[in-house]
């Protein structure tokens, strides 16, 4: 939207997200699980970055962080850093806090459930955009939600956003409700209101998993398309490793609130060095389906997690060590891993 | 086609509603004509009156005697007053209506921001009191309520009067609702003499639905506020407001709407007592005393009438549920 694009305080050439050192908790009734325990991660602008790991590592966490959708409290952070677009979220009041998420797209995992069942498709690009506009004050969304030529001019670039994810009869959809859509254009139609502020970063958190295996593949080229041509970063995360080959420049693998190692994909998925990674490369099946099986043991209890290096009790390779949290070093250029199997005091 | 396939539904409901009350209170143990003529009456007496009233025929050919009589509009007459009781129950209907309307409007207009409230501050204090008085209200026993009001209220502060439902003369007939007869007359004396009248039965008759809305609204919030589509919401930014008025509001009235079908036939239930208590002259009290006089078309007329309301009103809470969600609507 013309007069919405610049935004002052969001700066071009900074990382668009820096993660440092993040520490976070959940206190539950059960007690205090400490899921997070040293994310660093970065994201360059027009980089798309992948974040993969088993179920139940903290990658929806991550993601709910930067969104800013996570619940505080439960979640707390303990310690390190968040920053996006240059900007420390820390200390950032929380009416600021939220200007910035029409900066951020967000691509859900289950496009079923994100749309509202009560609304039209139109409604609800409408809304988003007349929101957009409205300088995040109540009364002038209202006034412009019932003026006639703001809801038109919304409601064309609704049909102009379609367009933009190959849409080919845009007014037919922006009519529908969501259940008389099919999975694979309830996607789109997410990728559009995703849109539909002016993004500098999409974060989409398993955004293929509920939809057949054919539609996959088109959504995951859909999105590298609409990614590049906007020019947008991106955070992918995924349990599908060739996926993240495809897509993502660079990866982070995550193991229980630690991202454990990270670089380049392409050397990464063909050369692991963390034991964990390469677990994960080993488990990918041959044929289709399914998530890694052939590393034993799973993801600790967060109410009481290991020592050290939280992988140690499942790997093959531990030792004495390991009781101890092994600090991240940069083992190649732009590849970085914390393990004690590598650095200057490896043995 | 599907609305003519409701109607036949609906005639179907009350036929069988018919039957089963017309059998019924003619098999339990009772004696309508002793109670009718008193205990003084002779023999020739009762059994000329029960020629009369044709209870000597057989029950089937005494049903469908019945049946004819409903197609010509006619209930049959009452025992306690002999009038045709189709023509009493159009007298008392609208003082009922009156109160039970009033009790439902107060019900939705408190119960439902209580339970938006009580869902968006989860675990304030309003969450706290709503949830005991959720606990409570719906237990609250009507007539103990009813006779704290009239001690309270009437009696010792003599803010409002004790029974009835006007003191003064009653507006100029028109619905028969007395509050909107006076205004549409212009009648204001008239109008405050039957509000101050309605105030404490339908105070009394609200308690309970009053808890039932305010939690059930309370219970479909935190369900629509725990779906994906609010967190989709806030992720892109949308606020709290229009998140919470606009998108989660208008699911949870949805499954409340239903609710308040299920409400409406509890409440001319508990319209039984209230107007008994409050000496309301509605026709809830003439079926209680129908009840207790044994009158068997009065009894069965009532239950038709109250039947007859509950179907339209379970219809027209359904068309509307389906209104307003297209995930029904679509499906048609
Ligand atoms: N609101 C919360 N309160 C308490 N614990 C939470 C909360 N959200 C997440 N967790 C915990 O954080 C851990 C990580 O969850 P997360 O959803 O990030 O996993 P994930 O890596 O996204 O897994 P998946 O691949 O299955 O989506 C889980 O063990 C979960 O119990
Ligand atoms: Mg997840």
């Amino acid at each position: 939207m013309p007069d919405s694009l610049s935004f002052p305080s969001v700066s071009v050439q900074a990382p668009v997200v820096r993660l440092n050192g993040l520490r976070m908790d959940f206190h539950t009734g059960d007690g205090v699980e400490q899921v997070i325990k040293d994310v660093t991660l970065r994201i360059d602008p027009g980089e798309i970055v992948g974040l993969v790991g088993e179920s139940g590592c903290g990658k929806s966490v991550t993601a709910k962080l930067l969104l800013g959708i996570l619940p505080m409290p439960p979640a707390v952070v303990k310690a390190g850093s968040i920053e996006m677009f240059g900007r420390d979220l820390a200390g950032l009041p929380s009416g600021e806090r939220e200007a910035l998420k029409k900066f951020v797209a967000y691509v859900p995992q289950d496009p079923s459930a994100v749309l509202n069942p009560s609304f039209t498709i139109a409604t609800q690009m409408i809304d988003m955009i007349v929101w957009y506009e409205s300088d995040r004050k109540l009364a002038t969304y209202f006034r412009k939600r019932h003026t006639r030529t703001v809801v038109s001019r919304a409601r064309d670039h609704a049909a102009h956003l379609l367009e933009k994810v190959y849409i080919a009869d845009p007014e037919q959809v922006l009519r529908r409700y969501p259940v008389q859509l099919s999975g694979g254009m309830r996607q789109r139609v997410l990728l559009a209101m995703a849109l539909s502020g002016s993004p500098q970063l999409m974060i989409a958190d398993e955004p293929t998993t509920a939809l057949d295996v054919t539609v996959q593949k088109r959504t995951i080229d859909l999105l590298k398309d609409l990614v590049e041509r906007e020019g947008l970063a991106g955070l992918y995360i995924t349990h599908d490793l060739g996926v993240a080959r495809e897509i993502c420049a660079r990866t982070y693998v995550m193991y229980a609130g630690t991202t454990v190692e990270n670089g380049p994909t392409g050397p990464l998925l063909d050369a692991p060095l963390h034991p964990y990674t390469r677990g994960l490369v080993e488990a990918i099946p041959s044929l289709e389906g399914g998530l890694p099986r052939t590393i034993p043991g799973q993801v600790p209890d967060y109410l009481a997690p290991p020592r050290g290096c939280r992988f140690a009790p499942r790997c093959p390779e531990a030792f004495e060590r390991c009781r101890e949290t092994p600090e991240r070093v940069e083992q190649a250029p732009g590849r970085q891993v914390a393990c004690w199997l590598y650095g200057k005091e490896a043995a | 086609m599907r609305f003519l396939r409701r109607v036949l539904n609906m005639l179907v409901v009350l036929l069988f509603v018919s039957l089963l009350m017309f059998v019924l209170v003619r098999v339990l143990p009772g004696d309508p004509v002793g109670a009718a003529l008193g205990d003084g009456a002779t023999k020739e007496q009762v059994e000329k009156f029960r020629v009369q009233m044709g209870m000597d025929k057989p029950l089937q050919v005494q049903y469908l005697a019945y049946l004819r009589g409903l197609l010509d509009g006619n209930f049959g007459v009452s025992l306690m007053e002999p009038r045709d009781v189709g023509t009493i129950v159009r007298e008392r209907l609208p003082a009922t209506l009156e109160l039970v309307l009033c009790s439902l409007a107060l019900a939705i207009v408190v119960g439902v921001p209580l339970g938006i409230l009580a869902a968006t501050h989860r675990n304030g204090p309003v969450d706290q009191a709503s949830r005991l008085w959720s606990l409570t209200g719906v237990s609250f026993p009507n007539f103990w309520a009813a006779l704290m009001l009239q001690l309270v209220l009437g009696a010792a502060l003599s803010l409002v009067p004790i029974t009835g439902r006007i003191t003064g003369p009653p507006p100029e007939h028109i619905t028969g609702l007395y509050l909107v007869d006076a205004l549409l007359s212009g009648n204001f004396k008239a109008m405050g003499d039957a509000a101050r009248h309605l105030i404490t039965p339908t105070i009394v008759l609200a308690v309970g639905p009053l808890a039932q809305i305010t939690s059930m609204i309370r219970s479909s919030m935190l369900d629509e506020l725990a779906k994906p589509y609010v967190g989709f919401s806030q992720a892109v930014g949308m606020p709290r407001f229009l998140i919470n008025y606009k998108y989660v509001l208008r699911n949870a009235f949805s499954s409340t709407l239903t609710l308040i079908g299920f409400l409406f036939p509890l409440m001319i239930g508990g319209a039984f007592v209230v107007e008994k208590v409050f000496a309301w002259p509605g026709v809830a009290r003439f079926g209680a005393d129908a009840i207790l006089a044994n009158d068997y078309n009065a009894i069965v007329g009532v239950t038709l009438v109250i039947c007859l309301f509950v179907v339209v009103v379970n219809f027209v809470t359904e068309e509307l549920y389906v209104a307003l969600d297209p995930r029904i609507r679509l499906e048609r």
